[in-house]
């Protein structure tokens, strides 16, 4: 009976010692592997993957939220909020286009929301360039995003020099850009607001079977008309919500 | 004295109507604010510190300019966005044009942008935008294509083999080609692709394959060759046949090209046709099994109800019957789309705001599409058209017959309790969470409350014999009451969605309720009828009135289609804020009043039978809320859960990995019945509550004692949970049996207004009034608990039983002394309510009452005042001058005129002054726009209608048609000088004729009518002069436009052309011996495909 319970301290001893060298390897090599660095990857493969990787998450909002990274006016369906591209309190009227030029605001939101995050790829890769006792000097940062059909365009140029010893490199042309519907999108959604506006209604039926890459849902909920709007082919999926020509229940 | 007797019920209504509608009085400091701190977009009565936008004190945003809809535009980008606000513009134009319409914008003219493989219909700002990011050289935007020619043009770009160095070959076009360096090979009409005999003559290594693709803006499948070309359609039998490699093969020429399921599920032949069920997809899914590829033609239909549909069909289901009123309670349209085989649900707006319609196109007999939508449904112009004072009874028959979603109801009981309303077809739902909806539903409702007299007559025995209206004794009453009741929206005995009935009416007792063989009818209102859709009702008046005409063959056009279909939605929809007063008409058999007299004091009293429509309530329970749960095509919502028992609740933050239920049995865990208070705030003041416990209170006078007679006080109860409470005089009654005490909707203040008979004229009436009387409540709550558990609350109080020597007096005058009335008017309606039983008079001196001229009528009986406030007379008084006195005086005690007691009666000793102000000046039309011709550069344009009315009464409604008479349409509220804006007319040319009729809250009409003609200029300007003065060259063109020229051809480009300027005379700088081209541009575009003239220097 005793031999048995040394056996089992014993066993976890050992069990605990795997489970500690586990973790220890496990963060050790997520560092290792995980991350890359621009002085493996090139400066300008580096800036892509990072810039790319912020891109998506705020393309991610704005498909969500309605071309807005924070949206100001929403309603709730089933626990998720829809953006209000298009809105009118009173009953009976037209609603008040509130998102004109939507491409032009999805192009400033996710400018906005990446441009901390462009820096910050650009220290990183200083600070990596440096760490390697290389000697780097840069200029000022012009960038901007322009929405594309089948894409998004990363317009970023900055001029960076590196150099060790006699030999160098110099950076300036970042651009890359990204594949995304998410022009199509926003265009589509901006006819169904310019529609539902002027209309009270958009026939999204037609439209899809004029567009067919387009899959178009609409359903109404509490006066107001929530639409997802996607790409069959990227599946990417734009959403909002109007409120337009609402009526009462009752008189 | 003979008049017409019409019994006519006055309604709340009209008070409600117009303070709904026109009296929206600001709160101080508040107004008109862009946005608030809420977010929400121009909202009025709003505080200054609630905007975070731009604030306009004391305005109405609708009154506001800050708060005009504009066009948004970059006239360069080709962006042109509608309704925008001007504070919300950030693009370089704003302007009031809210539609953006071509005629004031032309660059929002949408056109065809060819971008090689691909085309887009939209500005040509927005094409030079798209050829610039997809790197084309040209921009290929054609202004003179519909939408549907441009669809053509879908990879209609001439491409063929282009054989690069190295073996390399592309599909390109032969510019593409040249550009590329590479050698076009093009050696007959059509092209030819890369694996082709040809190609491979001149070096192309590509090479036939089995793989396939599916390619943008095309249904179809096309084999890959081995360098990635696109080649011919799908068709496994022609994967190794090199004549199916060397050319192009037109969709016609190649597999299956009229299969009637569009080569769905096809496994060998990818001709794809989206139309007939087939279009392209990868094989991953719906299952596709291709013999080679990845891609297949998917099946795009779907199955519903055991009918096929196909890919953009779309068709209404329901819950129950539909139209004739029948539309059960809870119930809601439903729209469903076929959309690439899925079924899309769409529900049409909830409370039955929208109406689903089908329409099936048949070819041959058989249907080729089904179309539905969720159309405005019209119920509340049904009900407005009851309260139209300008209209006869004849003409509101006509009108409701005339418009859509209305039927005229027939209510046939009695010889003289027989009338006409207008009710809609698919009545309107209540959501009766809302206050404010619950409120309006009860006076809705209420419409339908209504009471027969049923008259006797003496034969020549003396005996009291019925004489008219007998049938309202009988279950005619409530079966025919039950319909009128029902129809006005969720009132009465109705079911609702899962087949409950529920008895939301009351009846006199000894009245027959409805048997059960009709209750069963009605449960049967739940079920569907197979095959029963609404049908599109003719809507064609309304839509001409905006310019849609049936004449214009526009129908194949989906975009052109879709709008009209959206705006007839929303333009029927325009109508609801008509709704400008309420009376139900009711021509009540031609009784005369001088028989009416003698029916009353013949000596027999008239019995009395009445119908209480009130608000449909739920059962009390919860037990079916999980059939709300239950049909995944018909999700659940708020109005569906509701109606199906009063402990339903609605969770909207469903998670279904949660495996919630989105309505849900909230009396589960309500097992307690309500507790009954004293309501203390609400008693009329001079009274108290006194022994109260917890079963009840008396009502005292402040210094104790009984109260006085003829004396109203409010009184109520409080409940610790929303209830409907329920009372009974001198009687305890089973709850069902009992009266509503304050409103039939669920809440936790209860109240009612009463006065009480004086004893002693119980006696001399005949009737048995007790000095003591105790008021029987009890209260429900929504899990159907009732308080006190197997007791009464009681309310007790004693009525001082005293001879009477007070005259009655006069309480409340509807409408109030000092009263508008039109400038028409001949005659006005009122009521005299007085505290007691009373007959009377009105004269235009305060004179005796046996000196007064005039009746009223007086149809209350001594145990049935028809007002809260007292026993109602009323009469139309005469409208002779702009100052118009009347005097009224009254008696009590009516039943004892001619008797031996007749002297007992009191008169009141001094007239009471009524006063009616005809208004100094009748409303009138100033002015109405367009009034001139105009021209137009397309085959449509969009326009608005004004109207400027002035003088008259404050609130002014405009209705137009376009005949003389045709439908009449409103037109939105006005602002606050009175002027009148319809837009959304989409007008061709031709000659257009509208006609308008204004009125104002007194009733007063103003007429006008425009005519203008719309001219459609589709010439090139011309030149009507040229010649040369010094070194300039001078033209003349005939109408406004632009010109411009070249030095090289006819031919030029006009973005390459130099300008000339703009308007009619337009000047070269000439050289001598040169030759100008010279094209002209009118503002709608017109420009002339060579020169308009060409001409030399000297």
């Amino acid at each position: 009976m005793k031999s048995n319970n040394k056996g089992q301290v014993t066993i976890f001893i050992i069990v605990a010692v795997l489970i500690v060298v586990g973790v220890v390897l496990f963060f050790v090599l997520r560092g290792q592997i995980g991350v890359e660095r621009p002085t493996d990857v090139g400066g300008r493969e580096f800036i892509r993957s990072c810039v790319s990787d912020s891109l998506e998450e705020s393309i991610g909002e704005i498909l969500r939220n309605g071309g807005r990274i924070e949206p100001a006016q929403t309603i709730s369906y089933y626990g998720e909020d829809y953006n209000y591209l298009c809105y009118q309190e009173d009953y009976y009227h037209g609603c008040y286009n509130t998102h004109p030029d939507l491409l032009g605001i999805v192009e400033e939101e996710i400018f906005e929301d990446t441009s901390g995050a462009v820096q910050d790829c650009f220290d990183f890769l200083k600070e990596d360039y440096q760490d390697k006792n290389y000697e780097v000097s840069g200029g000022s940062t012009d960038y901007s995003i322009s929405l594309v059909p089948g894409k998004i365009e990363v317009n970023l140029k900055k001029e960076i020099s590196v150099s060790k010893g006699d030999s160098g490199q110099d950076f300036l042309d970042f651009d890359f850009s990204v594949l995304s519907s998410l022009y199509d999108l926003v265009e589509t959604s901006a006819n169904i607001v310019n529609g539902e506006s002027q209309f009270c209604n958009f026939e999204y039926v037609g439209y899809m079977i004029l567009y067919p890459r387009f899959d178009i849902r609409k359903v109404d909920f509490e006066k107001s008309k929530i639409y997802w709007v996607m790409n069959r082919e990227t599946g990417e999926e734009f959403r909002f919500a109007v409120r337009s020509c609402a009526f009462p229940p009752g008189i | 004295m003979v008049k017409i007797y019409r019994k006519i019920i006055l309604n709340v209504f009209l008070a409600w109507a117009f303070v709904g509608l026109f009296g929206i009085v600001l709160a101080e400091d508040s107004g008109c604010c862009t946005l608030t701190s809420d977010g929400a977009v121009c909202s009025s009565n709003i505080l200054e510190d609630d905007c975070d936008g731009i604030f306009a004190p004391n305005l109405l945003c609708s009154s506001s300019t800050i708060c005009d809809k504009g066009c948004c535009f970059d006239s360069v980008a080709g962006i042109y966005d509608r309704n925008v606000l001007e504070s919300d513009c950030g693009l370089p134009g704003w302007d009031s044009d809210e539609y953006c319409s071509e005629d004031g914008h032309p660059g929002s003219k949408e056109g065809c942008c060819v971008l090689e493989d691909l085309v887009e219909y939209e500005t040509q700002g927005k094409c030079n935008t798209h050829t610039v990011a997809l790197g084309l050289e040209f921009v290929d935007w054609r202004n003179d294509l519909s939408f549907p020619e441009c669809m053509t043009l879908m990879h209609a770009t001439e491409k063929s083999a282009c054989v690069l160095v190295g073996g390399n070959c592309k599909m390109v076009t032969a510019e593409k080609c040249l550009e590329l360096g590479g050698d076009y090979i093009f050696p007959g009409s059509v092209g030819v692709l890369c694996t082709s005999e040809w190609a491979h003559e001149s070096g192309s290594g590509c090479e036939m394959s089995e793989e396939t693709t599916c390619i943008e803006g095309s249904d179809k499948v096309y084999f890959l060759d081995d360098c990635n070309n696109i080649a011919n359609i799908y068709n496994s039998g022609k994967a190794t046949d090199q004549e199916y490699w060397n050319e192009i093969i037109s969709p016609e020429n190649s597999c299956n090209p009229n299969d009637e399921d569009g080569n769905a599920k096809s496994k060998t032949c990818g001709n794809c046709n989206v139309f007939e069920g087939g279009v392209c997809s990868s094989k991953s899914i719906g299952n596709g099994n291709p013999v080679m590829g990845d891609y297949y033609c998917r099946d795009v239909r779907c199955e519903f109800g055991g009918t096929m549909y196909d890919n953009g069909d779309s068709w209404c289901a329901y819950e129950g019957v539909i139209g004739n009123g029948s539309d059960v309670v809870g119930s809601r349209h439903w729209r469903y789309v076929c959309n690439q085989g899925t079924i899309n649900i769409e529900p049409c707006e909830d409370y039955r705001n929208e109406i689903c319609i089908q329409y099936n196109t048949e070819e041959d007999g058989e249907i080729v599409q089904y179309n539905a939508d969720c159309n405005k449904n019209n119920w509340r112009s049904c009900v407005a058209i009851n309260g139209n004072e300008d209209l006869t009874q004849e003409e509101k028959i006509e009108g409701c017959e005339e418009t859509v979603n209305c039927d005229v109801e027939d209510v046939l009981i009695g010889d003289a309790f027989s009338f006409q309303v207008c009710v809609p077809k698919y009545p309107g739902g209540f959501d009766l969470g809302n206050n404010e909806s619950a409120t309006e539903a009860e006076d809705l409702c209420g419409l339908a409350t209504m009471r027969c007299d049923v008259l006797y007559r003496r034969d020549w025995l003396g005996r009291c014999k019925i004489s008219h209206n007998g049938e309202c004794f009988g279950s005619v009453f409530a079966e025919e009451m039950n319909e009128f009741c029902r129809k006005m929206g969720d009132c009465g005995g109705e079911v609702n969605i899962a087949g409950k009935f529920v008895k939301n009416y009351k009846l006199s007792d000894n009245t027959p309720n409805l048997s059960q063989a009709w209750i069963e009818n009605l449960t049967n209102l739940s079920i569907t009828i197979p095959g029963q859709y609404a049908v599109v009702e003719n809507y064609s008046e309304y839509l001409e009135l905006v310019g849609i005409g049936a004449s214009h063959d526009r129908r194949r056009d989906a975009r052109r289609a879709a709008v009209v279909a959206g705006f007839a939605s929303s333009f029927i929809g325009d109508l609801y804020t008509n709704i400008a007063s309420w009376q139900v008409f009711i021509a009540a058999g031609g009784l005369q009043s001088g028989s009416v007299i003698e029916h009353v004091f013949g000596g027999c009293s008239p019995g009395v039978v009445e119908f209480t429509c009130e608000v449909w309530q739920p059962p009390k329970d919860g037990e079916d809320c999980s059939f709300c749960n239950a049909d995944p095509f018909k999700p659940c919502s708020k109005y569906r859960c509701e109606s199906l028992g009063t402990g339903c609740r609605f969770i909207d933050d469903y998670d279904a990995t949660e495996g919630d239920y989105l309505c849900l049995d909230s009396c589960a865990s309500d097992l307690e019945a309500p507790d009954i208070e004293p309501y203390e705030e609400i008693l009329t003041s001079g009274h108290k509550y006194s022994n109260v416990n917890d079963f009840g209170y008396k009502i005292q006078p402040l210094d104790g004692g009984c109260v006085d007679s003829y004396t109203s006080i409010e009184f109520g109860v409080i409940t610790d949970e929303p209830t409907i409470c329920r009372y009974s005089i001198n009687e305890m009654k089973d709850f069902e049996n009992m009266s509503t005490f304050g409103r039939n909707v669920y809440g936790t203040e209860h109240s009612m207004i009463k006065s009480f008979i004086n004893p002693s004229h119980g006696k001399s009436s005949g009737l048995d009034v007790s000095e003591e009387t105790e008021i029987f409540v009890r209260c429900q709550d929504s899990c159907g608990h009732i308080g006190p558990v197997d007791d009464f609350y009681e309310i007790s109080l004693c009525v001082n039983e005293e001879d009477d020597e007070s005259a009655p007096r006069v309480v409340r005058f509807e409408p109030e002394s000092g009263s508008m009335v039109g400038y028409d008017s001949e005659s006005k309606l009122i009521k005299v309510i007085t505290n007691e039983y009373s007959y009377c008079r009105w004269d235009f001196a305060d004179v005796s009452y046996s000196e007064m001229k005039t009746d009223f009528f007086c149809l209350d009986s001594l145990d049935h005042p028809s007002s809260q406030y007292g026993y109602v007379c009323y009469d139309n008084l005469p409208i002779n001058e702009s100052y118009n006195e009347f005097w009224v005086r009254c008696h009590d005690q009516p039943w004892l005129v001619g008797s031996e007691n007749e002297n007992e009666i009191n008169y009141m000793d001094k007239g009471e002054k009524y006063i009616l102000n005809r208004i100094e000046n009748k409303i009138k039309i100033d002015w109405i726009l367009p009034e001139e011709d105009f021209e137009i550069g397309g085959d449509t344009t969009t326009g608005e209608i004004r109207v400027k009315t002035s003088v008259g009464g404050d609130e002014h409604r405009c209705y137009y048609s376009k005949g003389v008479d045709g439908m009449k349409v409103p037109m939105p509220l006005p602002d606050e000088t009175n002027l009148h804006k319809q837009s959304g007319f989409i007008w061709y040319p031709g000659v257009w004729e509208y006609y308008f009729k204004c009125f104002d809250e007194f009733g007063d009409v103003a007429y006008g009518n425009t005519s203008f003609e719309i001219i459609y200029d589709d010439k090139v300007p011309m030149i009507a002069r040229i010649w040369q003065e010094l070194g300039e060259i001078f033209i003349i063109t005939t109408e406004p436009a632009e010109c411009r020229y070249s030095e090289k051809s006819c031919s030029f480009s006009w973005e390459n052309g130099t300008d000339m300027g703009s308007g009619e005379t337009h000047v070269i700088d000439a050289i001598r011996g040169k030759k100008y081209y010279i094209k002209c541009k009118d503002d709608w575009g017109n420009v002339p495909s060579g020169c308009s003239v060409s001409v030399v220097a000297v």
